[in-house]
C-alpha cells in the first residue's frame, strides 16, 4: 500500500495515497470568520469551495510553518451523514511516498480520546511513522458546519 | 515567471563550495572515500532539502492560487493516440491501443521456405516466439531508394502489435513516440490514390511538417492475417 508521508513537528504520519486526490502548493486560501482555529480556511479548489484543516494547528496547536515543504494534500472525505466530500490537509514537509504493507503496521495499543484518528504504526528506517485515518479527523459537529447541505 | 532565490542561506554549510571534490593538496573531504562525488553524499542531499524550507514568496503563492481557482484541463476525449513510426521514407501512426511493445532490433530467425515476401521469420521476445511480417510488404511500399533520410541502424526498431490474440512483430526504421490527434484533423486521402497503402490507411494526419498515414488497425489485422493463409 502506497503511503503518502508528511511530517508535523518531529513525528512522522502517513495518510494511503489511496485517499488522496492531490497534492496542492500551499495557496492562498479565504478566511472562515469564527470557525475552529485549526480550519485554515477555504480553498478554490478548481471552482469548488473546500474546507482546508491546518494539521499542524489540529494536532500540535501551532500553525503550520510557511515553506516550500508545506502543502495542501487535498483528500475525499466521507461523511458520517453520507456521501464524499473533498478536504484540504495543511501539513509540513509532504515530500516523500512510501510503500509499506498492510503487515507491517501493528497497533500502537493507544486509545486516545482526543486525536481517535491515530491509527497503526509502522517503521521505516529508524523512524516510526502513524497512519492517519482520514474519516475520523473530524468530529461530527465540525462536519456539519464545514459540509452542511448543497453537493460538491 | 516565479523568480528563485538560488543564493545559499548564510546558515548552510556548503562544504561542496568550500571544499569541494577536485581541491588539490588543500583539505579534501573524508567522505569522498565513500561517496567519490559531492552528489552522492548525504549532507549534500539533505541541504538540497533545506533549500525548500525557505519561506514561500507571495508572487508563486499567487500564482498557484490562480492556478488552481481553473478547472482542470483534462484531454479530449475524442482524442487518438497513435504510435508514430517510419518505414523508409514514409511516416505511419498505428492506433495505440494494438502496440503491445516496442523493442530494439532483434535477431530474425529465417524460416525455410519464406522468401522475401510477407514473413520474415520468428523473432524471440522473452522466450516467446513472435511471427516477423513486413509492413512494407503489405502496404505494398517501394523499398527505400534515394531516401532523405539517414537510414541508422541505431534507430531500428521492433514494435509489437497485438488484436483479438493475434500477434505480430515488425521492424520499422525509426519510432518516433505517441501522439494524439482529434478526430476533425483526419484529412482524407485523394479518392484518385488507389493502392494498398491507400486501402489500409483511414486517412492522414499532419504532425509537424510530415504528412502521417494513420493505419486501420481492422483492415491491417486482416491484411496481415489473410496474407499469412
Amino acid at each position: 500500500m502506497l503511503m503518502l508521508l508528511f511530517q508535523l513537528g518531529s513525528n512522522r504520519y502517513a495518510i494511503p495515497v489511496a485517499d488522496v486526490v492531490e497534492v496542492a502548493p500551499r495557496v492562498m486560501l479565504e478566511n472562515i470568520d469564527r470557525a475552529p482555529d485549526y480550519v485554515a480556511g477555504l480553498f478554490n479548489y478548481r471552482g469548488v469551495l473546500a474546507p482546508v484543516i491546518d494539521l499542524c494547528c489540529m494536532i500540535q496547536g501551532r500553525r503550520c510553518a510557511d515553506s516550500f515543504t508545506s502543502r495542501i494534500v487535498m483528500v475525499n472525505f466521507p461523511l458520517i451523514a453520507g456521501g464524499m466530500r473533498t478536504l484540504g490537509l495543511l501539513a509540513e514537509q509532504v515530500t516523500e511516498t512510501c510503500e509499506l504493507e498492510a503487515e507491517q503496521f501493528w497497533s500502537t495499543g493507544l486509545q486516545i480520546a482526543a486525536s481517535p484518528w491515530l491509527n497503526d504504526a509502522a517503521y521505516t528506517g529508524k523512524t516510526l511513522v502513524q497512519k492517519i485515518r482520514v474519516a475520523d479527523l473530524l468530529p461530527a459537529p465540525v462536519q456539519d458546519q464545514l459540509f452542511c447541505g448543497g453537493e460538491a | 515567471m516565479i523568480e528563485q532565490d538560488d543564493s545559499v542561506p548564510a546558515s548552510l554549510d556548503d562544504c561542496w563550495n568550500q571544499i569541494g571534490v577536485w581541491s588539490k593538496g588543500l583539505a579534501t573531504c573524508p567522505e569522498l572515500e565513500s561517496c567519490v562525488h559531492c552528489r552522492n553524499c548525504a549532507r549534500y542531499a539533505s541541504a538540497g532539502r533545506r533549500m525548500l524550507e525557505r519561506p514561500v514568496p507571495q508572487d508563486y503563492r499567487e500564482q498557484w492560487t490562480e492556478r488552481f481557482s481553473q478547472p482542470k484541463q483534462t484531454r479530449d476525449d475524442n482524442s487518438v493516440a497513435v504510435l508514430l513510426f517510419r518505414l523508409g521514407d514514409e511516416w505511419f501512426a498505428l492506433d495505440s491501443r494494438y502496440i503491445s511493445e516496442v523493442t530494439r532490433m532483434l535477431g530474425i530467425h529465417s524460416l525455410p521456405h519464406f522468401g522475401d515476401g510477407l514473413v520474415k521469420g520468428l523473432v524471440n521476445i522473452r522466450g516467446e516466439l513472435k511471427l516477423c511480417v513486413s509492413l512494407g510488404c503489405t502496404l505494398q511500399l517501394d523499398k527505400a531508394c534515394g531516401s532523405h533520410f539517414i537510414d541508422h541502424e541505431i534507430l531500428e526498431r521492433m514494435v509489437l502489435v497485438e488484436k483479438d490474440g493475434h500477434s505480430y512483430i515488425f521492424p520499422v526504421s525509426e519510432v518516433e513516440g505517441i501522439v494524439h490527434y482529434r478526430d476533425e484533423d483526419l484529412q482524407a486521402l485523394p479518392p484518385t490514390l488507389a493502392n494498398a497503402r491507400s486501402k489500409l490507411t483511414t486517412g492522414i494526419i499532419k504532425w509537424k511538417t510530415r504528412q502521417v498515414g494513420v493505419l486501420d488497425p481492422e483492415l491491417l489485422f486482416y491484411s496481415l492475417a489473410k496474407g499469412l493463409t
